[in-house]
């Protein structure tokens, strides 16, 4: 019986190394790491507004769509045990997703007044805190003796916070779940390739320091906000509006940042340390190979998934303000399909 | 120590902590401690976005002022009474808010209490439970020391290209004030005919 490539390398590393904890550096994987990390926040501080706008319009699109190929490679042909799981997933993903994208319109509809989009705010974070916490608990359920019970009060606590600090907290998502990419590369490396875990972790440690030297960089520069309508977006999706005191160029950038290593792990690492093989390469995909499989499904969800990679480019190029709102828009299905698949690599 | 005995000790402590506390306590408005009047604290001033643009088009200077920024200066006038902001409660969060995490922060209680209690034989739990609970009881004592309500030190405004507007000489004239939807301006604008 043959290994998957993928986790052929597990079986290569000795149990007892990785027990000792002597830390093994993964040169070549390391180099390319930090040459990402530092060569970003170079450019980032450097020009943090030019880089907002290349590189949603680069990277914003095909990261999706890799993203969704890795989804695709790691969903099961039957969902057997964790069919209740998978439907609360995609059901809540999709519901929340929808509700998200007609939230403004019907505030604008209904005229809702400050207090009822405030209120409507906090609600749709509340259902998104409920969404996390049933499928922490439909995961422990799968694995007897794993209690996850925390995840209850936890997600109360934290509920209880999206109703005293609303506009913060979402503010919060948008800053999280870049980092959310770094958390899922972790959990890939030490699943798919446990030689590059330490190296990645040491790695990660440098991340502050980078960001702190990217403010330096960025520091005294003049406010982006005022720069005209795309960098008044660029700056109110950063949350100036949200954080006045803190300097607006210094808000970008740290996003942009956080979303260019986003963008990293998704194009890069991702496909290297957990799909083991080229992206567009299909047959390794369970859904695929699966003689119960759906091949001809997924691989037209895929092909319509890159039609829509070109798509989204070409709107950017017609109307780059419009298209980048829509896609912040739509790109929380993305974000919200994260979470079911980080809890099956737990 | 027994189980009851434990617990009136831990009341006790709680109870003698809560007495230093004077974290949400409003400081009396006239009169200092030495029985002065207080200076009023000068107006600190609400940071808005701002642009001026000349537009050859129009004949009047205009300033538009989004809807957000007006219904938020209109909530710190003392005597104004609009729907919204006499609806703000603490920390200027309608009531409603409050109340919702309320009433989720004492179901995490009850459900981190229970969750504690049903995993009382798991050493681990409990060490992480003992290790929460301190560092709660610290952080909470630590409020007591600290002037809860008190202002962050506001941070000067990056005025960015606004000073190259003027020339150092005063300019006078008439404008026209619109509100405008948040959509149609996020920001304060000025906008400058040409000029005769």
């Amino acid at each position: 019986m043959s290994m998957r490539p993928e986790f052929a390398e597990v079986g290569r590393v000795p149990v007892a190394a990785g027990r000792a904890g002597a830390l093994t550096v993964a040169w070549p994987f390391a180099l390319a790491a930090l040459s990402l990390m530092c060569a970003s926040a170079l450019l980032v501080g450097w020009m943090p507004l030019q880089l907002s706008v290349a590189t949603v319009f680069l990277f914003a699109g095909p990261h999706n769509w890799v993203e969704f190929r890795y989804f695709v490679s790691r969903m099961p042909v039957r969902w057997g045990r964790s069919r209740n799981f998978f439907r609360v997933g995609i059901g809540g993903a999709v519901l929340l997703t929808i509700l998200y994208a007609a939230w403004p319109q019907a505030a604008r509809a209904g005229a809702w007044g400050e207090s009822g989009w405030l209120a409507a705010g906090a609600l749709w974070n509340t259902l998104f805190v409920g969404w996390v916490v049933s499928l922490v608990l439909l995961r422990a359920k799968e694995k007897p003796g794993r209690d996850w019970s925390w995840a209850l009060p936890l997600g109360f606590g934290v509920a209880a916070l999206a109703w005293l600090y609303p506009s913060g907290w979402g503010l919060a998502l948008v800053y999280l779940h870049p980092l959310l990419a770094l958390w899922f590369l972790d959990r890939q490396l030490r699943k798919s390739r446990p030689r590059w875990s330490q190296t990645y972790r040491a790695c990660l440690c440098l991340l502050p320091l980078l960001v702190a030297a990217m403010w330096w960089l960025t520091a005294g520069g003049p406010s982006i906000a005022n720069g005209g309508a795309l960098a008044a977006r660029v700056a109110q999706h950063a949350g100036a509006e949200i954080l006045p005191s803190v300097p607006d160029r210094l808000l970008v950038s740290t996003h942009v940042y956080l979303e260019t290593i986003h963008y990293g792990v998704w194009l890069l690492a991702i496909p290297l340390a957990g799909l083991g093989t080229a992206p567009w390469r299909l047959e390794r995909i369970p859904l695929v190979s699966h003689p119960r499989g759906w091949p001809r499904a997924t691989a037209l969800v895929l092909a319509c998934g890159a039609l829509l990679v070109l798509a989204l480019w070409a709107c950017f190029s017609v109307d780059y303000l419009t298209t980048r709102d829509v896609y912040f828009t739509a790109a929380m299905l993305h974000v919200l399909a994260e979470v079911p698949f980080l809890l099956r690599l737990l | 120590m027994t189980p009851k005995l434990r617990f009136a000790a831990a009341t006790l402590a709680v109870l003698c902590l809560s007495t230093v506390a004077f974290a949400d306590v409003r400081l009396p408005d006239n009169r200092n401690n030495a029985g002065n009047r207080r200076d009023p604290k000068p107006p600190v001033g609400r940071p808005y976005s701002m642009s001026i643009e000349a537009d050859y088009d129009n004949r009047e200077a205009e300033l538009l002022i989004p809807a957000s920024a007006l219904r938020q200066l209109r909530a710190e006038l003392e005597d104004e009474t609009p729907s919204f902001a006499a609806s703000l409660g603490v920390g200027g969060l309608p009531p409603a808010h409050t109340a919702a995490a309320g009433v989720l922060l004492s179901l995490g209680l009850v459900f981190g209490g229970l969750w504690f209690a049903r995993s009382g034989r798991s050493a681990r739990v409990r060490r992480t439970a003992v290790v929460i609970a301190v560092c709660a009881l610290c952080a909470g004592a630590a409020t007591t020391l600290t002037l809860a309500n008190l202002a962050p030190p506001s941070m000067p405004l990056n005025a960015g290209t606004l000073p190259q507007a003027v020339d150092g000489d005063p300019r006078t004239g008439r404008v026209r004030v619109f509100v405008v939807r948040d959509d149609v301006s996020s920001e304060i604008k000025l906008i400058v005919p040409k000029p005769r």
